[in-house]
């Protein structure tokens, strides 16, 4: 009764076998000499730098999806268009139904909705590489004011001032005129 | 002019969406999202356009459904019973849209479109016997309900919830796609008709002849289709997502992942159990195992309803609780469909029809109360009742109604899903959902307290009259859709549709 799913364990089976076998025919007859060339990654080509593990930018996305649209076109008008000439030359399963005109009319309604998607990515701007549509203006990033220690000299200078000032005005005068 | 043709005044409805949607997607693109509103309204007006069709659609259909689109599309009485309540939650969900207070008022066309979207997928997803279409309709659903849910790209929950939701679907999608590529290697046909019963000449193998030469693969292939619909409708264990969307996504979108999203997962899960195991003709060996999963849709109900009354006892926020009620609501509609007779089915039906009532409320009252306070947690609703009279008061209605009690539908739907239970010989499924209802008064009720019994705590108060009018209209509905003159057709509404299904009737414990 379970048998009937042999043919899938024999399939499984010789593909192992296969891999197996001959990876490990290779690594009896191959000759074996090693360098430090033969142990890099590529032999040809950059060396990696850093890790593929990184924040790629949305917008390669954005171009994805928008390919996607045109792919799924692409695919579901070959067999509309397979169908169309069979009506329209009288052949096939659909012959005679009189609906040619209707295939037409669907087809190119099916293009203008995916046209209505891209009109929709264009005009929200993300066909543009460098985005613009609600992009805040350009504000110069507000500087920390830098923080420079003041010399021994400086130091001095300012409590000699601040012993003139509290000689003048007492310590409070500064606040009571602020 | 030519059959093909004619046939499209079937789906007119669907037609009606789908232009509905271009055209809100265009206006929005040429008014380069100025004053949302005005689509929301073009919106109201489709919609209204659309349940018109569908109530034209249901006075022309008989007791038997009938197919267009080469055998894709079944408009039948059960399908257009969903549409019909799609688009009333919809129409609600797009007033609570332009009603919050927390939303913007420009830019958010794309909320209506992704809204509509989403109904046309849940409307192809209810009315189709093919397990491709089904599958079409489910994603159709399932990627506008991942956009809606990331809605405000502002906010981490918001993101979160989107990012949770699309992980967790994607998963499920995947083993549903395999149980169904295990269905179609078994029969050879994706029709749920042609699966229960194989005529001759038809070139399909039907699953009972499949189960008596090898029952195995057969339950493998029933069992993962269930946990796609299971992760749709958030039975546990596949519930995991539901809490953290509920709680991110912005409000009138839980909204319509608790209402409309998960009424039409347990539509398509009522028709594929309905087709395979319970319709005319269907193979004794397979009606016996059909018997086996009802059994398995029992335990599930049990512990869905246990566990999600259990976590809602715990928690704070208002938004949170809503979410455990609606897992644990969802294992009461899945004692409809556990029982396998056309009265389990039917009691589901008229079930998630009160479901939609008392759920639309409570969300509304929480778009209210987020609108006032800009929280969702319980302790913050001290003094509502008293601030807000009109509103609290409806919301009681809702809580008494989810929790069961008369005089609302709550109560009759609850007690007609217990007889079913009880005729299919599930009594023991009964009395835990019994006692899951006094522990959900529990929690229900903790809000009523904390609205009317607590001192109010000082707070501005804003008025929300179009918010408030609409709840008041829902709670109206759900008192008088459980007394005699609302429930009885609403009743026979809901008889029709397993009788749309050919399920066969059964005398009660013959089975």
């Amino acid at each position: 009764m379970y048998f009937d799913y042999l043919n899938v364990l024999v399939f499984a089976g010789v593909g192992l076998v296969f891999t197996f076998a001959n990876l490990i025919l290779a690594s009896i007859i191959r000759p074996k000499r090693k360098s430090d060339v033969g142990l890099e990654t590529y032999e040809c080509g950059e060396e990696t730098i850093g890790d593929a593990w990184i924040k790629f930018d949305i917008r390669y996305y954005t171009v994805a999806l928008v390919y996607v649209i045109f792919a799924v076109e692409i695919a579901f008008l070959f067999p509309w268009a397979l169908v169309l000439k069979e009506v329209i030359a009288g052949t096939g399963a659909a012959a005679g139904s009189g609906i040619g005109a209707f295939i037409i009319v669907e087809g190119f309604l099916f293009i203008a909705i995916l046209l209505l998607g891209l009109a929709y990515v264009w005009a929200k701007g993300d066909l543009d590489w460098v985005l613009h549509w609600d992009a805040p203006e350009y504000q110069p990033p507000t500087k920390h004011p830098r923080v420079t220690l003041p010399s021994i000299a400086e130091l001095e200078a300012e409590d000699e001032a601040d012993a003139e000032a509290d000689g003048e005005d007492g310590p409070d005068g500064d606040e009571e005129a602020a | 002019m030519n059959a093909y043709i004619e046939q499209m005044g079937l789906i007119a409805p669907e037609l009606v969406l789908t232009a509905l949607s271009l055209f809100v997607l265009t206006w929005d693109l040429l008014k380069k999202g100025r004053n949302s509103d005005h689509i929301g309204y073009a919106t109201l007006v489709g919609l209204a356009v659309t349940g018109w069709l569908l109530l034209q659609q249901w006075g022309m259909l008989g007791d038997k459904g009938t197919q267009t689109a080469f055998g894709m599309v079944t408009i039948d009485r059960f399908g257009t019973f969903f549409k019909l309540f799609t688009v009333g939650s919809m129409a609600v969900v797009t007033l609570f849209v332009m009603l919050d207070k927390n939303e913007r008022k420009h830019g958010i066309g794309e909320y209506y479109f992704l809204l509509i979207g989403a109904s046309i997928g849940a409307f192809f997803m209810v009315s189709t016997n093919n397990l491709l279409l089904l599958m079409l309709g489910l994603e159709l659903l399932s990627l506008a309900s991942y956009s809606l849910a990331g809605f405000h790209k502002g906010s981490k929950r918001s993101a979160e919830a989107a990012l949770k939701y699309i992980v967790f679907g994607g998963l499920s999608a995947g083993v549903m796609l395999y149980g169904i590529s295990l269905l179609y290697g078994l029969t050879g046909t994706l029709d749920l008709g042609l699966m229960g019963h194989a005529p001759e000449g038809s070139g399909a193998v039907s699953l009972a002849t499949q189960f008596d030469a090898s029952p195995i693969p057969v339950a493998i292939a029933v069992v993962l289709v269930l946990a796609g619909f299971a992760y749709k409708v958030s039975v546990v264990p596949f519930h995991f997502w539901t809490p953290d969307v509920y709680e991110g996504a912005p409000t009138p979108v839980t909204t319509f992942l608790a209402v409309g999203s998960k009424a039409a997962g347990f539509a398509a899960l009522l028709r594929f159990v309905g087709a395979l195991f319970l319709t005319d003709g269907v193979d004794a060996s397979i009606v016996a195992y059909g018997d086996r999963i009802g059994f398995l849709l029992a335990i599930l109900a049990a512990i869905t309803m246990t566990l999600g009354n259990l976590s809602a006892l715990r928690q704070g926020s208002l938004k949170r609780m809503l979410a455990y009620s609606s897992i644990a609501h969802a294992g009461y509609v899945l004692m409809g469909a556990a029982s396998m007779t056309s009265e389990g089915f039917a009691a589901a039906m008229f079930y998630l029809a009160a479901y939609y009532c008392m759920n639309l409320g409570a969300f509304g009252f929480l778009i209210y109360f987020e609108g006032v306070t800009g929280k969702d947690d319980i302790d913050s609703l001290k003094g509502m009742g008293w601030r807000h009279p009109v509103v609290a008061w409806s919301m009681v209605v809702f809580l008494v109604a989810l929790t069961g009690l008369p005089p609302t539908v709550g109560f009759y739907g609850k007690l007609i899903l217990f007889y079913a239970a009880i005729d299919a010989g599930l009594a023991w499924l009964v009395i835990i959902a019994a006692i899951n209802s006094v522990i959900s008064l529990f929690y229900y009720f903790r809000v009523a307290k904390s609205m009317f019994l607590t001192e109010p705590v000082p707070q501005v108060p804003m008025r929300q009259h179009g918010l408030a009018g609409i709840l008041c209209v829902l709670a109206v509905v759900t008192v008088l859709a459980g007394l005699g003159a609302f429930k009885d057709p609403l009743r026979g509404w809901a008889d029709e549709g397993p009788a749309s299904l050919e399920i066969y009737a059964t005398d009660a414990g013959s089975r």
